[in-house]
């Protein structure tokens, strides 16, 4: 999904930089960039900040994969690094677009792997009170919940996520699984268990038959 | 009773339940918000009938799932109809209308059946002043795609987490009926509990069968007896000993207590009544 947005962003811009009419203009001294739209500048900020994220997780797996505690230390540092200039860099594509929830989602996501879960619950909220039924920010916003402990609204997340982008609910479940790997709640692990039989039970009456014999 | 100019313009908002797509909508007769009153006000409009004694309302009564609890189909002139009547709610899903496997495709060639089937006399359309027919048929259409519904216990458990909705021995049902075991959803399946496929009838079924039958919805079905496509099984208790006996194939050598959750299960589909207004 967010190679798709990643892709349709940069077309986006691509296309208006290169198109005809697109705040470009030819002289003697060959093209020059004249001006971008906001949306243009959101875009590329955005995308800056997905370059930061996806270096960060790369650092993160490095983090976890070393042996040695220096390494650890010195990779969790690097991702922590990248995740604060993911942070601006979405903050700069909000200043630019303030309707763009996918920024909004992913300065949460961002603020989250900082350790700021406040920040994080408050950008994830603003992003969903932009685009309610954005699946993305749901299940981010619930592994924010989860991380503080707070398995009702984690447990209401997933039960929306099921209704409206069951391969997200997946997805969630997955955190829930990680959750209970290193926590202990009995009433939580017993939903879970519930939730995950019968996801895999029900399959046959959630499906959409084709309309023919 | 002709539908306003303009009319068509405005777009209809589909409020649908959880898992449910937007249903499929010909391109010929989209949907407004004033055809789709005017079909609610035609279904329970008697002038349909060629005497003024009959509605769609009449076999298809809301407050019964829009069935009419009888084994099959009386029409305007008291002839029994072969069929049992099918519910309509979450009809707009139908692969198909009607029992047989050439029966109409869309809502609006099913609805000149009843207007104007004459094995049995169903209606027996006399015609409406100042509307026309193709007026009256899609608005009927249009209003019949509407009855979408899918507020059952087993939604509230299943969609909504809500663990109160769903009885332990309804639940047990649930897992009954999906297993290999009973094979019910390898023909209820989907979330209409209807599915693309049809249930093949024993050998010796009347010839207009041998292609099979539309699987019927199991939503409602504890308030839609009698069953079965000739209504010839009386309650959910019986039709699970059918099928328990062997009916379409092996028998499944159920326990009392598997039965009873089979039924507490099917017990669970039924959604909230549709409101009814006795004065239309």
């Amino acid at each position: 999904m967010y190679r798709t947005l990643v892709f349709v962003l940069t077309t986006l811009l691509a296309g208006n930089v290169w198109g005809a009419g697109s705040g470009m203009s030819s002289g003697s001294d060959g093209f020059e960039v004249t001006q971008r739209t906001p949306e243009q500048l959101a875009a590329s900020s955005y995308n800056d900040g997905l370059k930061h994220k996806k270096r960060a997780l790369s650092y993160e797996q490095r983090a976890a994969s070393s042996d040695k505690a220096k390494d650890r230390a010195k990779y969790a540092k690097r991702a922590r690094d990248q995740f604060e200039r993911a942070t601006e860099d979405y903050r700069k594509a909000i200043g630019y677009d303030n309707r763009m929830y996918q920024a909004m989602n992913e300065l949460g996501f961002a603020y989250r792997k900082l350790g700021d879960h406040e920040n994080s619950i408050r950008a994830y909220n603003t992003a969903l009170q932009i685009e309610p039924a954005f699946a993305p920010a749901i299940e981010y916003r619930a592994e924010a919940y989860l991380e503080l402990g707070q398995l009702n609204h984690a447990k209401a997340a997933y039960m929306e996520l099921y209704r409206i982008d069951q391969a997200q609910a997946g997805v969630l479940m997955q955190a829930f699984d990680a959750w209970l790997a290193t926590n202990e709640d009995s009433e939580f692990s017993a939903w879970v268990a519930e939730r995950k039989q019968l996801a895999s039970l029900t399959q046959a009456v959630m499906e959409i038959p084709r309309r023919d014999w | 009773m002709p539908i306003a100019q303009g009319a068509n313009a405005e777009s209809w908002q589909w409020q649908l339940p959880a898992g449910f797509p937007p249903p499929l909508v010909p391109a010929d007769n989209r949907m407004t918000p004033a055809k789709v009153a005017v079909g609610e006000r035609l279904f329970f409009d008697k002038r349909l009938s060629i005497d003024g004694s009959y509605s769609c309302a009449s076999c298809h009564d809301p407050g019964r799932a829009f069935t009419d609890g009888l084994a099959v189909a009386i029409g305007v002139t008291g002839e029994r109809h072969a069929r049992n009547t099918p519910t309509l709610i979450n009809a707009a899903y139908n692969v198909s209308f009607g029992w047989l496997a050439d029966a109409p495709r869309t809502l609006e060639d099913q609805h000149r059946v009843p207007l104007h089937n004459t094995n049995p006399l169903e209606l027996g359309y006399p015609g409406i002043d100042g509307l026309a027919e193709d007026e009256v048929v899609e608005s009927l259409a249009s209003y019949v795609r509407t009855l979408i519904r899918a507020d059952s216990p087993f939604d509230r458990y299943v969609y909504y987490g809500d663990q109160a909705a769903m009885s332990m021995l309804a639940r047990e049902g649930l897992e009954l009926f999906l297993s290999p075991r009973t094979g019910c959803s390898a023909c209820h399946r989907g979330f209409t509990l209807s599915g693309p496929v049809r249930h093949q009838l024993v050998p010796d079924a009347e010839p207009e069968f041998h292609d099979g039958i539309r699987t019927p919805t199991l939503r409602n079905v504890a308030v839609t007896a009698p069953y079965m496509h000739d209504g010839s099984i009386a309650t959910l208790e019986a039709v699970i000993e059918f099928y328990d006996r062997g009916g379409r194939g092996q028998p499944l050598d159920l326990s009392a207590e598997e039965h009873a959750a089979l039924i507490a299960f099917l017990g669970s589909l039924t959604d909230a009544p549709f409101a009814r207004d006795d004065n239309r």
